[in-house]
């Protein structure tokens, strides 16, 4: 008898205990979302960080997209505001304006929830046309179209600026100079050097450096015949690739064309300039080089009175010459 | 009176002695400054795959007193002219003397007195060394000059350049059957140059960078195509980019011509100053006349016109 009111008065003391332990539990629920859990709106992670209003969502089941059974902590909520069906309209205070966050139908949504922007320490910007760069901290935008991430400012490579030394310099060769020029028996052999604007060579890694010799006429051109023979294109563009100008220097010969026979006098005059090109894309338009050094005429003689004959060469006021020819 | 003489013959003697040293020194020196050059030539190691790039060395060791500058010619390579010998002394690869239009990049180097210079060349630019294994012998013949032996021309700012000197080199390598493993080790070694290492300043990698790429370009082996492939990739511009081409070509590969039209119709890549000589390799890989490479490339050809490639004189 005894035996059994016991047992009966433990199986009614667990009862209330599991009714108590039901109704704090049901009543928490109630007390925030009302009846059972509510559909959760779209879940972003496992916090309440991003949800809509936290009390709606604290662990989001993602297969079922129902609230798990976790609430949240009243102060959690403390800034959401409801409607009359229990919906958070407002969460101002629960969006970080460092990730860009604003209130927008209830939600903390980055960037207003624009698609096509995201967010770079606070400030919104359009991922079609803009990045985020990371390079130091505070991050900053800089343009995706011709400019580059430098310590805090875009560099601006439609002007072939680089980032050196945390700051943006015009990286192209200059002072492009002759250091040297000799005969080698009717070629003339120069040579040349230039510089960075930026004071180091190897900055040059984009640029190339080429020569452009017109001649006088049509596409080819050929050498008066005789006494030369054969043609050249015109312009004739050299080298092919242009030298790299990180090179900081080139040799230049220019050699005597193919004679032929009878000789007779003749000269022609063409025009040369030495262009630098700095790429890809915009730093400079694809056919777009630069003078680096322009010459002036290259002028090429054949001279002789019928049994004599001279070949010579004038550039730059330097000169070579075959004599007599053979 | 005759101590006087005495003294004034033995001044007069020791002048001349003098004199006849110090005219003896400057005449040897103003006449033969190319004795005071000792040349050495030598490779980092002795045996090599076949179509393996031979990375040759000059040493250049200056004895004299006075700094001399050694033109190696256009481009620093107009002055090679290269043999290799098989152990009978059968020639069998020679390669003349290389020829280069416009600019090109400076070929003189200075050694300072006391000092060793060194000057990198690639076999293969000659030579190629495909070779069956064996013993052979290579023989570098380099006809240069001297600027110190260069004279100022009266009334101008042009110099007559001095004497062709010629010097001839000789070393031995050994071909050995190819490991395709160690091989291709040896290229990505070589491909590893592309990208820059933090201790290095620019200017010490860009140099290095440039050799590997030189000898990158110059491997014969079809087991280097993908790699050749991504240098023009990466950078179409660059120098060696002809050299890559020809041996893009030689390989006579299926893999070689895909390569090309992808890289010369990739809108990313930007090569308009170089896209003829892209065109102008699939047209040439074409002319080895395999029916896997025609096929593929059909239609590629009928879009692009076979740019003219001439031999210009500027």
């Amino acid at each position: 008898m005894k035996i059994g009111y016991l047992r009966h008065k433990w199986n009614v003391l667990g009862i209330i205990v599991v009714v108590v332990m039901l109704d704090v539990f049901a009543g928490n629920a109630m007390g925030m979302g009302g009846g059972s859990p509510p559909t959760c709106p779209p879940c972003y992670d496992s916090s309440c960080t991003h949800y809509l209003c936290c009390e709606a969502c604290w662990g989001c089941n993602a297969s079922t997209n129902q609230c798990s059974i976790r609430r949240c902590d009243q102060s959690e909520c403390k800034d959401c505001n409801y409607d009359d069906h229990g919906n958070c309209t407002g969460c101002k205070s629960k969006c970080n304006p460092n990730y860009c966050q604003t209130c927008v139908g209830g939600t903390c949504k980055v960037c207003g929830g624009d698609t096509n922007q995201a967010c770079c320490d606070g400030t919104c910007y359009d991922t079609r046309t803009q990045k985020c760069c990371t390079d130091i901290s505070p991050r900053y935008i800089c343009d995706i179209d011709c400019k580059s991430c430098c310590n805090g400012s875009c560099c601006n490579m439609t002007n072939c600026e680089i980032c050196k030394n945390g700051s943006c310099v015009r990286a192209v060769p200059t002072n492009m100079h002759q250091t040297y020029v000799e005969d080698q028996g009717g070629t003339l052999h120069f040579e040349y050097e230039w510089d960075s604007t930026t004071g180091d060579l190897a900055d040059l890694y984009n640029c190339s450096v080429r020569e452009k010799v017109d001649y006088p006429g049509g596409n080819p051109y050929y050498w008066p015949s005789p006494p030369w023979v054969g043609g050249v294109f015109n312009p004739t563009i050299l080298p092919d690739p242009p030298i790299p100008a990180s090179y900081g220097g080139a040799v230049d010969n220019h050699s005597p064309p193919a004679f032929k026979k009878p000789y007779q006098n003749a000269s022609v005059s063409a025009t040369q300039v030495y262009q630098y090109h700095c790429g890809p894309s915009c730093c400079m338009g694809n056919d777009d080089w630069e003078t680096l050094l322009s010459i002036g005429s290259i002028q090429r003689f054949v001279t002789g009175d019928g049994t004599l004959w001279r070949y010579s060469i004038i550039k730059s006021g330097a000169y070579a010459e075959i004599f007599p020819l053979p | 009176m005759i101590k006087k003489l005495n003294r004034l013959g033995c001044l007069l003697t020791m002048t001349i002695v003098l004199v006849s040293f110090i005219d003896m020194f400057t005449n040897a020196y103003a006449q033969e400054p190319e004795n005071f050059l000792e040349w050495r030539i030598g490779t980092s190691k002795q045996a090599f795959y076949p179509g393996e790039p031979v990375l040759l060395t000059l040493n250049i060791k200056n004895s004299g007193t006075r700094e001399e500058k050694v033109d190696f010619g256009v481009d620093g390579i107009g002055a090679f002219l290269m043999e290799v010998h098989d152990s009978n002394g059968i020639i069998v690869a020679k390669g003349e003397k290389i020829q280069r239009f416009g600019l090109s990049r400076l070929g003189t180097l200075s050694v300072a007195p006391s000092e060793i210079k060194q000057k990198p060349i690639v076999l293969n630019r000659w030579c190629s060394t495909l070779l069956p294994p064996g013993k052979y012998h290579v023989i570098c013949n380099i006809e240069y000059l001297l600027r110190s032996e260069s004279r100022k021309k009266e009334g101008s700012e042009v110099f007559q350049a001095g004497p062709v000197h010629r010097k001839q080199l000789e070393l031995d390598i050994q071909i050995i059957e190819i490991d395709k493993t160690k091989f291709k080790e040896m290229l990505e070694t070589l491909v590893a140059f592309e990208v820059k290492p933090e201790a290095q300043s620019k200017e010490e990698w860009l140099a290095k960078r440039d050799i590997a790429r030189e000898l990158l370009a110059l491997a014969e082996s079809e087991l280097a195509v993908p790699y050749q492939l991504k240098l023009i990739r990466n950078d179409p511009y660059t120098w060696f980019g002809p050299d890559a081409i020809n041996s893009l070509v030689r390989s006579g590969t299926l893999e070689a011509a895909t390569g090309l039209m992808q890289i010369i119709e990739d809108p990313s890549v930007y090569k308009d100053d170089v896209k003829h000589i892209l065109i102008d390799g699939v047209y040439r890989l074409r002319e080895i006349g395999k029916p896997d490479i025609l096929s593929a490339t059909n239609e590629f050809v009928a879009k692009h016109e076979r740019p003219f490639i001439g031999t210009p004189v500027d």
